[in-house]
């Protein structure tokens, strides 16, 4: 019985206010007091009912008060005010939930992306079944524009595949046989055969939205603070109306008291602050792990980078190229860099960035001196200083005046000399980031006093990109406890340490500092070590990120305001005489609502 | 063994709370907490003495409707 009246009472009750809200206005119209007690079954029955199933659970809900308020009400002939208070709180809630559920949709939107089919290969049949039914050792089928369903690894043929929404990578990513691939991604061209390995809710993707959905509801401590003071705070609502009926023998007075008391904007202000802000941070790729995570990260004043990977790329690129003579040189010796897979030789090829290398006649690698080759019956070395050396070629004085002030930097240095003529001087290094100075610039704008680099690197190394980005502090030669230590020692002196790093090979700082954050992927060891997680590997989200999560502190302190704010002054009006009972309840109502939307700022914020 | 149950959207934070202990109160519910604003129920259970089934039931016989 109580199944079906549950169900009853929450399917019609937004019908039963606006039926009661239509009598109201006739009986406003009419001036016939007798409609408003027609009218007040109608929103009254699902408050009446929710405060008796509150009072099982042992709690005294607002419902409980506004159930008192609308008997006492009731008791002393106001029909017209237990009504009206009724369909607005009625009407206040159908708002409510109507603003919520927009406060939340952007982790709806993540949710929406998740893979919903997939093709199972039984023997030579393919058929299409729900994602869920797929299980480890399956083997799929994935098509062009298709969707990966689960994470795995290809068994046969190869793909592109844009994997944005996990790495936030979105340069398309080869995939060949042996290539693992998460669920969620898109296969933009080919198709591939793939063996499942994680499935349902262990795929990478399912993780990260089951993080975010965690992460909403994990409170803050002012939230925690806010809900032990509610439950003793509705009670003690209670009590002081019956006290006040007792002093002054005002039974209008007492009731007024219990609907004006009502802490609903208290009790909705701050979590939905953390809801609207984690989800907008997530629809950023920025994944912040919940109300306390967001709450340290806000208060953060120093920010430690580790260096590779997070400041700079972690992989060599090419910094400058200087020429000397043959305009063709760079381009023959691309076409001899084709034949190595040596990191050096792919960032050569990758600043090239040609359709037109020429056809490679002959070639031989030599083993830590670069690549001999003949191309259009030109004889091309490729290499370092040694390499030259070894085949007596003579240095140009201008040659050697850039190799000296190249090498300075702590750059390697590639060479390119046709028919014994150095013609290129290539400096490689790992490069920093394109927005790495731009952060450093903005945390210190956002008053970020002290920003440290930390490295395993050597000191040159190290001082050369800390000049670059503009950091005055760094350390470098570290091993991974050292920078333990380090993050320590700042804690111990009453700092609150945001450490950044790339996630893979950093954990225990992530850890140990108050807020780790993991940056450029969405794997399981970065969701499981750090507080926040920047799917994209630029460092602009991480200034977004420590925007967001300031601003949602911010809103949440200024929803307590607000509601706090709200009692404050209709107490203060009912003492002086000016607030009734429905004047109360439409203002109280007026500022969930306010609550709501000032929390739906953070759904439309543009960063500073 | 653990199991998600997706609802239709929860009204009030004490609709969470509710099921939640309707379901720990269960007889091999090792743990089990619910999602206000995903709407989901998170348990974890012995299989030899309870089901799937029978903890969708708790949540069906409290008025709250299981979308999956």
């Amino acid at each position: 019985m109580n199944i079906k009246v549950t169900k009853f009472i929450n399917r019609y009750a937004n019908t039963g206010m606006w039926i009661s809200g239509i009598i109201i206005l006739l009986a406003i119209l009419l001036e016939n007091s007798l409609l408003y007690l027609i009218a007040l079954p109608f929103s009254g029955i699902p408050i009446f009912y929710r405060a008796y199933q509150s009072l099982r659970f042992k709690t005294i809900g607002i419902e409980t008060l506004v159930s008192l308020a609308v008997i006492g009400a009731c008791i002393i002939g106001e029909y017209s005010e237990a009504a009206i208070v009724t369909f607005l709180f009625q009407f206040g809630s159908y708002l409510e939930t109507k603003t919520a559920k927009k406060t939340r949709s952007a982790i709806k939107a993540l949710c929406d992306m998740a893979p919903t089919t997939a093709y199972r290969i039984i023997e030579d049949d393919i058929e299409e079944i729900d994602v869920d039914e797929v299980e480890v050792d399956d083997i799929l089928l994935v098509k062009t524009g298709n969707q990966i369903p689960v994470d795995g690894i290809v068994i046969k043929n190869e793909g592109y595949v844009n994997e944005a929404s996990i790495t936030g990578e979105s340069k398309l990513s080869h995939k060949i046989i042996g290539s693992k691939v998460y669920a969620g991604t898109f296969l933009e061209n080919g198709a591939f055969q793939m063996k499942a390995e994680k499935v349902g809710e262990d795929t990478t993707f399912a993780k990260i939205i089951e993080l975010v959905e965690e992460a909403q509801d994990a409170k803050s401590p002012v939230e925690r603070f806010i809900d032990t003071f509610a439950k003793y705070y509705t009670p003690a609502v209670v009590v002081m109306a019956l006290s006040v009926y007792i002093l002054t023998r005002n039974l209008d007075t007492a009731i007024t008291v219990l609907v004006l008391a009502c802490p609903g904007a208290l009790v909705i202000g701050a979590p939905i602050a953390n809801v609207a802000g984690i989800g907008r941070g997530a629809k950023d790729g920025i994944l912040l792990k919940g109300g306390d995570s967001v709450n340290t990260f806000a208060k953060a004043d120093t920010f430690m980078f580790d260096k590779t990977g997070t400041l700079t790329y972690g992989r060599p690129r090419v910094n400058k190229v200087y020429t000397y003579a043959h305009k063709d040189g760079l381009l023959l010796a691309a076409s001899a860099e084709q034949i190595s897979s040596h990191p050096i030789s792919k960032a050569i090829l990758e600043y090239i960035d040609s359709e037109s290398l020429y056809d490679v006649k002959s070639h031989e690698t030599l083993r830590g001196y670069g690549i001999k080759a003949s191309i259009n019956n030109h004889e091309v070395l490729v290499g370092n200083k040694r390499l030259m050396d070894k085949m007596n070629i003579e240095f140009q004085a201008e040659v050697l005046n850039d190799l000296q002030s190249e090498q300075n930097y702590g750059s390697t240095i590639v060479l390119v000399c046709i028919d014994a003529t150095i013609t290129n001087l290539i400096s490689i290094s790992d490069t920093i980031k394109a927005d790495a100075i731009e952060t450093i610039t903005k945390l210190k704008q956002l008053g970020i006093k002290n920003i440290v680099m930390l490295t395993g690197d050597n000191k040159e190394s190290a001082e050369c990109v800390a000049n670059q980005i503009g950091i005055s502090k760094y350390y470098s030669e570290l091993l991974p406890s050292d920078k333990l230590d380090i993050i320590k020692k700042y804690q111990s002196e009453g700092h609150i340490v945001t450490f950044v790093g790339d996630g893979i090979n950093d954990s225990p700082a992530l850890t140990i500092a108050n807020t780790g954050i993991a940056i450029g992927s969405g794997t399981d060891v970065a969701i499981e070590c750090s507080d926040v997680v920047l799917i994209k590997s630029n460092l602009t989200s991480l200034v977004k990120a420590f925007q967001y999560a300031r601003k949602t502190i911010q809103i949440m302190y200024q929803n307590i305001f607000i509601a706090v704010g709200t009692v404050l002054i209709l107490l203060i009006g009912l003492l002086a005489g000016y607030v009734h009972m429905a004047i109360g309840m439409l203002i109280h109502e007026a500022s969930i609502l306010v609550v709501i939307l000032n929390a739906m700022r953070l759904l439309i914020i543009k960063e500073e | 063994m653990k199991k998600t149950i997706q609802m239709e959207e929860l009204v009030c934070p004490m609709c969470a709370k509710k099921i939640e202990t309707a379901l720990l109160k269960s007889k091999g519910v090792t743990s089990a907490s619910v999602l206000y604003n995903a709407s989901k129920a998170k348990v974890e259970f012995d299989e030899n003495v309870t089901n799937l089934d029978t903890l969708k039931e708790i949540i069906t016989d409290l008025g709250y409707v299981i979308i999956k």
